[in-house]
């Protein structure tokens, strides 16, 4: 009855406050901006500039070829092979043209490199794009020299496909890898923050009632467990409304933009611009498309999110009460979070890496399955490969026991504390407070 | 009625209170007395249950006290104790629902109360807001707003005006009108002599004077002599020098002293007159509550409550 009373206060007196209206619209207003605008961009700066370049080319052969072979990108002049390349130079340092290639003889013979000058930059695309229409005139040009007929050169020039496709129970899909890695790094990270921040509004909840005093008037009509573990259901109530707010508001927005984006974007610059090596290749297999984003933050994935961000969220609340009982003011929790606390949240971050690369290994399982770990490790593991259910309930499992046990001896912790003014307690005190009948 | 029998209290190996008893009877005003780090608060918390005594027992109406007891008090702590964020009304009926109140009869009593104490337009202002005496005024009616039969009042007119002060001490004499049982624990002596009917002064963890304050000062005699005067005052020196009589309190024109055992009054207008002072009120009364005080806490008095003493 009090409990319910004092969650159902915590969570009403919180919901309203500004930050969380506002963390709530901005945060995926933010993760738009992070994904969004670098295609935006990408596309915008492609399509409004092509790169001027001056093309010299020595052997008399390949000029035309590799303008050809360039497309619409670069305003390609072909200099006169006799002219100084001071000349050029000079084009180049006054901003004429972006970069000069010049084609020595020996190229044809693969005795001389041909040699791109810049001012340094220019991207990597760019360099990407000279290189392969280079290699694609050059090698034309020796197969013409070797006496390949113009049909056997054709059908050399047709491309050779390759998709990835992957397999489960439920049938098969397009290929993840590379969409999965990037959202399994970044709710990984996600889980952390959740976790973290909201584990710090059970502490300063708990600083601020000791430090108003309010927790005297508060002891004197509920038990010290009905007060933190109502503080810590209510808190933990909006951290569940947050992440059902921010689902609603991300597969919305995904599914808006899932039926916008194909209007005017080219999947292939899309690709290019997630990974700026795959555009220098962008003929080649995509990594993955705009779909398999949609695919990656399905609602199985939010609940998934949920359920961990539960577990996780007691097991840091519990930890985090029984610092804020021991101490007077946030600045004195500091010393007993480093130790305590710091250790549990910066592990999974460390190893996050390693465990997105091989998802299934040994190490992989055993660390998502340390309860501590399991909120970050867990949902990134779940995202990058197919956690098995058993996997699932034991890690669950596991958290829950934990987090409620944590909770208990925190409430013992809180008991004591909360009525502690003037001094830090250290930890063997609070060993000593949990023990205390 | 409320019983506290030989109650113990440690942390650690400090005895915080130390085989304290005393009761308070319903309609009437018990006051708490003691210096800091008497064991006042100590004591209270384990009257309100949020400790737990290691030895003795506190018991409400018969009953021991636990989560039962503590719907039917109110605490008010020395302390603002108020969610500094949240709105006075909302507070005030999260408080009392807390106290097992039905939400729509603590909205309705808190309004009444916040009527009665003069804070009937701050119902949806924040209570950071608000004024320190207002803040007083809304813990008081979180205080009283579940009709408790026991009334904790720690510094009750901390931060209040006289007219704030008057306003409460009528509404706390109510209550004791009306049969609760009020612990008013308080520094300002001149306050608990106006208003307490009981008082127990612990000192050091322990009992240093209990019972009904008329009891305890007739303990102490009526040697004690208010002198108002006008002229010289250089005869005051010399009764003190020669150990006739202690001189508590004077200022221009007036003075309180406590009469040595064998020092007849009228010694003491003798030498005034003598000296050339006009005097205009001589008068021989028991002491103050403030000199008992300080004579109870600094030299201790008999262990035995009723014997008399002498100053």
């Amino acid at each position: 009855m009090s409990l319910t009373l004092i969650a159902q206060t915590e969570y009403k007196r919180r919901i309203r406050s500004k930050w969380f209206i506002l963390t709530t619209l901005l945060a995926p207003v933010l993760l738009a901006a992070m994904f969004v605008l670098p295609i935006f961009f990408f596309v915008l700066l492609d399509e409004a500039e092509t790169t001027p370049i001056a093309l010299v080319d020595e052997t008399g052969r390949l000029a035309s070829a590799v303008e050809e072979s360039l497309g619409g990108g670069f305003e390609v002049t072909i200099a006169d092979a006799g002219l100084p390349l001071d000349s050029l130079r000079a084009d180049l340092l006054a901003g004429d043209v972006a970069a000069y290639v010049v084609l020595p003889v020996g190229l044809l013979a693969g005795e001389a490199d041909a040699v791109l000058y810049n001012q340094g930059g220019g991207g990597i695309s760019q360099q990407g794009d000279l290189r392969r229409a280079i290699r694609d005139a050059v090698e034309a040009e020796r197969l013409r020299a070797a006496g390949l007929s113009e049909e056997v050169m054709a059908d050399l020039d047709r491309g050779v496909g390759f998709t990835v496709r992957t397999v489960s129970e439920e049938g098969e899909s397009a290929d993840m890898t590379g969409a999965s890695f990037m959202v399994g790094y970044a709710m990984g990270s996600f889980m952390f923050f959740v976790v973290y921040f909201y584990g710090l509004m059970v502490l300063r909840g708990v600083i601020e009632e000791k430090a108003n005093r309010i927790v005297e008037v508060m002891a004197s009509s509920v038990r010290p467990f009905d007060l933190i573990v109502g503080k810590v259901l209510g808190i933990g109530a909006i951290g569940l409304t947050q992440l059902v707010a921010w689902a609603v508001l991300i597969l919305g927005g995904l599914f808006a933009l899932g039926s916008l984006l194909p209007l005017f974007i080219d999947p292939a610059t899309v690709a290019a611009a997630q990974d700026p090596e795959a555009a220098g290749q962008a003929a080649e297999a995509l990594p993955f498309d705009v779909e398999a984003f949609g695919q990656l933050f399905s609602p199985v994935l939010f609940l998934t999110l949920g359920v961990y961000f539960l577990g996780g969220f007691v097991l840091y609340a519990a930890l985090m009460a029984a610092v804020g009982a021991a101490v007077d003011q946030e600045s004195d929790a500091q010393s007993l979070m480093v130790p305590l606390i710091m250790p549990l949240v910066v592990t999974p971050l460390l190893v996050l890496m390693p465990i997105l690369n091989a998802p299934n290994a040994p190490f992989a399982l055993g660390m998502s399955l340390v309860p501590p770990f399991a909120p970050i490790l867990m949902v990134a593991r779940h995202v990058v490969t197919d956690v098995p259910w058993w996997q699932h309930t034991l890690g669950i499992a596991l958290l829950g026991a934990t987090a409620l046990g944590l909770l208990w001896v925190a409430a013992r912790i809180y008991r004591t504390g909360m009525l502690m003014y003037g001094k830090k307690a250290s930890f063997k005190e609070l060993w000593q407070w949990a023990r205390a009948s | 009625m409320l019983h506290v029998d030989q109650v113990v209290k440690r942390y650690g190996s400090f005895t915080a209170v130390d085989g304290v008893s005393f009761s308070a009877e319903p309609g009437r005003i018990f006051g708490l007395l003691g210096p800091n780090g008497a064991g006042k608060t100590s004591t209270i918390r384990m009257i309100t249950y949020i400790t737990v005594p290691d030895a003795g027992s506190v018991t409400l109406g018969g009953q021991s006290v636990g989560p039962a007891s503590q719907r039917r008090m109110g605490y008010l702590p020395e302390e603002r104790g108020l969610y500094k964020k949240m709105k006075v009304g909302e507070q005030l009926v999260y408080l009392a629902q807390l106290k097992g109140m039905r939400r729509s009869d603590a909205e309705r009593t808190c309004r009444d109360w916040m009527g009665r104490l003069e804070l009937g337009d701050q119902w949806n202002a924040e209570v950071e807001a608000l004024s320190k005496g207002m803040q007083q005024k809304v813990q008081f009616v979180a205080t009283i707003a579940h009709a408790p039969d026991l009334l904790i009042l720690d510094e009750p007119f901390s931060g209040l005006d006289p007219i704030n002060a008057d306003l409460l001490r009528d509404i706390i004499q109510e209550l004791r009108a009306d049969g609760r049982i009020i612990l008013f624990a308080s520094h300002r002596l001149e306050q608990v002599e106006k208003l307490c009917d009981d008082v127990c002064l612990i000192a050091q963890g322990e009992v240093v004077l209990s019972g009904a304050l008329r009891d305890v000062k007739r303990r102490f005699g009526s040697n004690t002599l208010t002198v108002r005067f006008d002229g010289p005052d250089a005869w005051l020196d010399r009764l003190q020098q020669q150990r006739l009589v202690t001189v508590e309190s004077r200022s221009r024109g007036a003075a309180e002293v406590l009469l040595a055992d064998a020092t007849p009054a009228r010694q003491v207008l003798k030498a005034a007159l003598n000296a050339g002072a006009d005097v205009s009120h001589f008068e021989l009364h028991e002491p103050p509550l403030n000199v008992i005080y300080k004579l109870a806490v600094e030299r201790g008095v008999s262990s035995d409550l009723n014997a008399p003493v002498s100053l």
